[in-house]
């Protein structure tokens, strides 16, 4: 027994010994990674702005406009990567970066959520002149942190906050749903179309269906919509879970439906893998409609001949714009509206499955726009 | 005239004390569809027996019925296991990655190991050092979320088609296949509507068809453990380590050894569990995917008493009303089916004289029925709850003989005195 | 005396180190320069800001440390109150938001309120386990999903206010329930103060709620009462204490107390329940319990190392280093403290053991001692 113990004591001090050895080496073994890493990191760098500055200038011998702007981007949670709302952003800023020659810093919170404010802060006191805030749930937070950097412009999307150097990016997510809602009503065999919904409860997903209900019922007013919601507020889950989002497909496509659309975030995968399996198991085939970006085009091989078209929340578009809009004009503050007029919601062709339609839905487009058809947000 | 109703009451209990308690679960099945077939009929829906909820029911099933297998290894040899959701995010993770490297199969293997991996550390903490086991399990939790997250945003760039909090797609996928003959004769008989028969056949159907090889696998583990654990020397001594380690250890059973056994056992349960989610669901791996699957999973086994079968029938109730749930308007009927089966209940408890608590079922079953006529469906948040409540409703009303193993969670040394 | 407290931190600190060691290991695995992680850390957390957001972050987490620990002391693990302290929040924020008082009266009725609407929550698993014998971490956990749908169905359904922003919440706490921030005490040391984070003043409530937690467990007959049923049930039975009452008081009061997990944000900062009110602090408070083995001040300092390695994190992300390694961190720390809290136990007692035997030997080589 004391044996044991002594043995243990030792493998507990070993393993100090080891992290403080490891600490140690750490530091010159990691110049060595460090150095080799910068190198590699420098190759690639140059060789892109060496093909950029080519590229520009043969075009255009100006320097980039917003040149020394910096352009603080604060994500919602999942941050880059997660193949829609946030990816979306960062598309926008990259071309920010590439076209406008700003400065891009981007943070993310944890996953509890609860930085934030800080965030922004921190990008605020780091010097940034533009600072994103990616979500509604930035809302309070941006009110807070604008009243005390009054000389920093930010902007929110999917929010209104109302202060003088706050520019809130809203979308007209229902008018971009009309247009796909009518394409699937449009596309469908069965007389049936599906809406799945992520979360329940915050109003921000019910403008989705609304949208796509109306421009479903434009087209087809007998047209029959199944919807469904994978969870309830304050249940967030809805938003990240492709097992349910698939077995609520299978459920609608069971029912009937041959097109859904979902407004589900990181649960579309699974909608995108019910399409699939669907159509191989009955032989006909079934549709699925993306949301945010082009999923046709974020989407793994497999499963991408199945999207019908997604409706294009054009993030980057608000993005790029509003930098623009700085560079060009200084600071900007209201409600900026996305809407179909100005191209901020719209729907992809990729894929070329909906071209034999396209005339039709540009016909609602225009009439959406003119202002003969209202859509409904709720 | 009630004194005939009491007889034939008393005899009909007579009866059925009398036999084993396998024909009467096998009764109560039937019953059970029964009332399934008579709801459907007065509620006017399909959607109770139909194939597809079935069929959905049972992918829905599987996840938690494997985590809930593994926290039944871990008990079954005394340690509690609070970290199966860990282990359950680390196989989601495992199997994304593997799968979209090597294939599908490759997947369910490393998700496999990717979970026993986390297990071997609550094993070391639990069993080597003796730390209070939810302790442990808690920190697991803690440390799969963190490390899954870490491993990601350094794996997977833009270029790989993942993120941060998304993994690329899986490569292939896990075939599924119908039960020759039975699927089509079942979903034939199904179609024609009739009462009861086809009930019957479009559950048959719905688990019949276009299963997963990979839920067959593990449903096979469920017969594979009861055998394991009840057939085998193996097995005895992992149950003897949970119930009386002192008296197995004078006995010559290698207690810590099987406690180790059956920590990592349920690890890698666990994370296979998370890799059917990737593998036969999902496609992808996606941060937060596993939304509390590891716990109810360790729910379904309570409430299972702590057998294969029992649990099976835990995450059963899950997958059922998790299935209905996505179905439209489906919900609204089992309001209906709790009134039909308090009202059955309660006329059992009357016959075995317990009134009280006949009283109440009757009084409830009432309530719910009043409830499922005047009013059209559920509203959204008290159905997402459903499998919740159920759980909890179970639980309180057959509680009392539930039986865990007697040296659960207790800390156990080698040569301790007893 | 200094045996004993240099015994008690051995533990912690060669545990904090090892958890230390593997970050370093993830650190340079990904190629990042630890010694320079580190030092970003701790330059940005000792700003005055930083401070106050490191105790502002921390006092959630102690408040629910000790909700879980109360239950811990009588070995009955309230894994609930996640749901607990949302469920509370909820509804006495709709309180607060519905009447206007006095300003001391009407924070004391959201407190009262948060606490009750906690402890009835916690209660009914106590309850069910007391006449039903279910198991209170079944309940809790499945009393956790329930009270999301709780949430979501008065939330929706009668509590909110529609801001238009598209951000559900009960109604906005009047001036006279919300209160005022601490960063005065910044200046009255000399130091500057801190920008854009108030230092809430509810960490004087949770100072309050550990104070009490303390006298509780360790000065009143109640709290032996409730470590004797957790050492030892069959001796407490005995003694005449009655488990059934002893789990349902337990379980009240750690729900209780889990319902004030959420005023400190509620009460100094949104003054309000909104649909992004801050999530996970109710298993995040269970690892602090553990960490800080229930005991007030150490689960205080387990609550701030915690709230130190969040805001730390936030520096790292400005720097394109992953800052998941916190995260990491946080877990081999709970893992390995617990660890190390075992070794040095069972280190102290086989020397004790020995001691003993030495003296005994001693004594028997000599003359016999007659014992009283």
């Amino acid at each position: 027994m004391r044996s044991e113990l002594k043995r243990r004591g030792r493998f507990l001090a070993l393993l100090f010994v080891f992290a403080l050895v490891a600490a140690a080496c750490g530091n010159g073994g990691d110049e060595t990674t460090a150095t080799t890493e910068a190198s590699t990191a420098e190759t690639t760098t140059t060789t892109t702005e060496a093909s950029t500055a080519e590229t520009t200038t043969t075009t255009t011998e100006a320097p980039k406009p917003g040149e020394g702007v910096k352009v603080g981007m604060a994500y919602d949670i999942g941050g880059r990567g997660d193949k829609s709302f946030n990816d979306s952003a960062a598309a926008g800023l990259d071309r920010a970066v590439a076209e406008l020659g700003v400065d891009a810093t981007e943070l993310e919170p944890t996953a509890g959520g609860e930085d934030r404010e800080e965030n922004l802060r921190l990008l605020a006191e780091d010097g940034n002149d533009v600072i994103f805030g990616i979500g509604f749930a930035f809302a309070d937070s941006i009110a807070a942190a604008a009243a005390d950097f009054p000389d920093t412009n930010f902007a929110i999307i999917d929010s209104v906050v109302d202060a003088p150097n706050v520019a809130s990016l809203v979308f007209a997510e229902h008018e971009g749903s009309a247009l796909v809602g009518a394409a699937a009503a449009l596309k469908t065999q069965t007389n049936t179309i599906g809406f799945i919904g992520g979360v329940a409860g915050l109003g921000l997903i019910e403008k989705f269906q609304a949208g796509y209900e109306f421009g479903a019922k434009q087209v087809n007013p007998d047209v029959e919509i199944l919807v469904q919601y994978l969870t309830e507020f304050p249940d967030f889950a809805g938003f990240n879970d492709p097992a349910k989002g698939k077995e609520a497909a299978l459920a609608m496509y069971e029912a009937g439906a041959d097109v859904v659309y979902h407004a589900a975030g990181g649960s579309g995968a699974g909608l995108f893998e019910a399409a699939k399996e669907t159509s191989e198991n009955t032989g006909s085939k079934v549709w699925a409609i993306g949301v945010d970006s082009d999923q046709y085009n974020t989407v793994g091989e497999e499963v991408r001949e199945y999207i019908l078209t997604s409706m294009l929340k054009r993030v980057d578009v608000a993005v790029f714009s509003t930098t623009e809009n700085f560079v060009l004009h200084g600071q900007q503050s209201g409600i900026v509206v996305f809407n179909l007029e100005v191209d901020g919601v719209g729907y992809s062709t990729s894929g070329g499955f909906i071209d034999d339609i396209t005339d039709q839905l540009e016909e609602l487009r225009l009439k959406i726009i003119s202002g003969e058809l209202e859509v409904p947000s709720e | 005239m009630t004194a005939k109703i009491t007889s034939l009451g008393a005899g009909l209990m007579e009866r059925t004390g009398r036999m084993s308690s396998a024909r009467k679960y096998a009764l109560l099945f039937i019953l059970g569809l029964f009332v399934l077939s008579l709801v459907q009929l007065i509620a006017g829906t399909k959607q109770l027996t139909a194939p597809g909820t079935w069929g959905a029911a049972l992918r829905l099933t599987v996840p938690i019925m494997l985590a809930a297998l593994g926290g039944l290894y871990s008990e079954r040899s005394g340690v509690i296991n609070i970290g199966l959701e860990g282990m359950m995010i680390a196989g989601t993770w495992f199997g994304a990655w593997a799968g979209w490297q090597y294939g599908p199969w490759a997947g369910i293997a490393f998700g496999l190991i990717g979970g026993a991996l986390f297990g071997l550390i609550h094993a070391i903490a639990t069993v080597t050092f003796a730390v209070d086991q939810i302790v442990s399990g808690v920190a697991i939790n803690i440390l799969a979320a963190g490390s899954m997250r870490f491993l990601s945003s350094a794996l997977y760039t833009a270029d790989t088609g993942g993120g941060a909090t998304q993994s690329p797609r899986i490569q292939g996928f896990i075939g599924t296949f119908n039960v020759p003959l039975v699927s089509e004769w079942l979903g034939a008989l199904s179609d024609r509507g009739w009462f009861f028969i086809s009930d019957v056949a479009g559950i048959g159907a719905g688990m019949t068809t276009r299963v997963s090889w990979f839920t067959l696998l593990a449903l096979v583990l469920i017969p594979a453990t009861w055998w394991l654990l009840w057939r085998t020397v193996w097995g005895l001594r992992l149950r003897s380590a949970g119930e009386n380690p002192w008296a197995a250890e004078s006995l010559g059973v290698p207690v810590l050894r099987m406690k180790y056994w059956g920590v990592v056992i349920s690890g890698a349960l666990a994370g296979m569990g998370g890799s059917y989610l990737v593998v036969v669901q999902a496609g992808i791996y996606r941060e937060g995917m596993t939304a509390g699957r590891g716990f109810i999973g360790l729910g379904a086994m309570i409430f299972g008493n702590y057998s294969p079968f029992g649990l099976l029938a835990g995450s059963g109730i899950f997958g059922y009303s998790d299935a209905l749930r996505l179905r439209q308007d489906s919900v609204h009927a089992i309001l209906l089916l709790l009134a039909i089966g308090l009202m059955m209940f309660g006329t059992y408890s009357l016959f075995k004289r317990n009134y009280q608590g006949s009283a109440t079922q009757g009084v409830f079953a009432m309530l719910f029925f009043i409830w499922w006529f005047t009013t059209d469906d559920v509203p959204g948040q008290i159905v997402t709850a459903t499998p919740y409540i159920v759980t909890l409703l179970v639980l309180t009303i057959a509680s009392q003989r539930l039986r865990f193993p007697a040296a659960d969670g207790v800390k156990y040394r080698r040569g301790e005195a007893h | 005396m200094i045996k004993k407290i240099g015994l008690a931190i051995v533990a912690p600190v060669v545990a904090f180190t090892f958890a230390v060691g593997v970050a370093v290991l993830a650190l340079l695995a990904v190629g990042v320069n630890p010694i320079e992680a580190f030092g970003l850390m701790w330059d940005f957390a000792s700003t005055p800001t930083s401070v106050a957001s490191i105790i502002n972050r921390s006092v959630p987490l102690y408040v629910a440390a000790v909700a879980v620990a109360i239950g811990f002391q009588m070995k009955l693990f309230n894994i609930g109150v996640e749901g607990q302290y949302l469920v509370a929040a909820l509804f006495a924020g709709w309180v607060g938001g519905s009447i206007v008082l006095w300003a001391p009266f009407h924070v004391l009725v959201v407190v009262l309120v948060a606490a009750g609407v906690g402890a009835l929550w916690a209660g009914v698993a106590g309850l069910l386990k007391v006449t039903r014998g279910v198991n209170e971490v079944v309940a809790t956990i499945m009393l956790n999903f329930i009270g999301f749908s709780v949430i979501g169905f008065f939330l929706g359904n009668f509590f909110s206010v529609d801001s238009g922003a598209l951000n559900q919440s009960t109604p906005p706490l009047p001036p006279s329930a919300q209160i005022p921030g601490l960063n005065w005490i910044f200046t009255l040391f000399g130091f500057a103060e801190p920008r854009g984070t108030e230092l809430q003043g509810f960490v004087i409530i949770a100072i309050l709620i550990g104070i009490g937690y303390h006298l509780l467990v360790w000065k009143t007959r109640f709290g032996f009462e409730l470590r004797a049923s957790g050492m030892n049930p069959g001796a407490a039975r005995m003694a005449g204490v009655n488990p059934k009452k002893m789990i349902l008081y337990t379980m009240l009061i750690s729900g209780g107390i889990a319902g004030m997990v959420g005023l400190s944000t509620m009460l100094g900062k949104l003054h309000a329940f909104t649909q992004d009110f801050p999530r996970g602090l109710g298993f995040a408070g269970i690892a602090v319990a553990l960490l800080g083995r229930n005991n007030a001040i150490g689960m205080a300092l387990g609550a701030l190392l915690f709230g130190f390695m969040e805001r730390s994190a936030l520096i790292l992300d400005l720097n394109d280093i992953p800052k998941e390694v916190v995260q990491i961190i946080q877990g081999v720390v709970v893992l390995s403290v617990v660890i190390a809290y075992e070794v040095v136990a069972r280190i102290v007692k086989n020397r004790e053991i020995k001691t003993a035997s030495d003296a005994t030997q001693a004594s028997t080589a000599g003359p016999q001692e007659v014992t009283a």
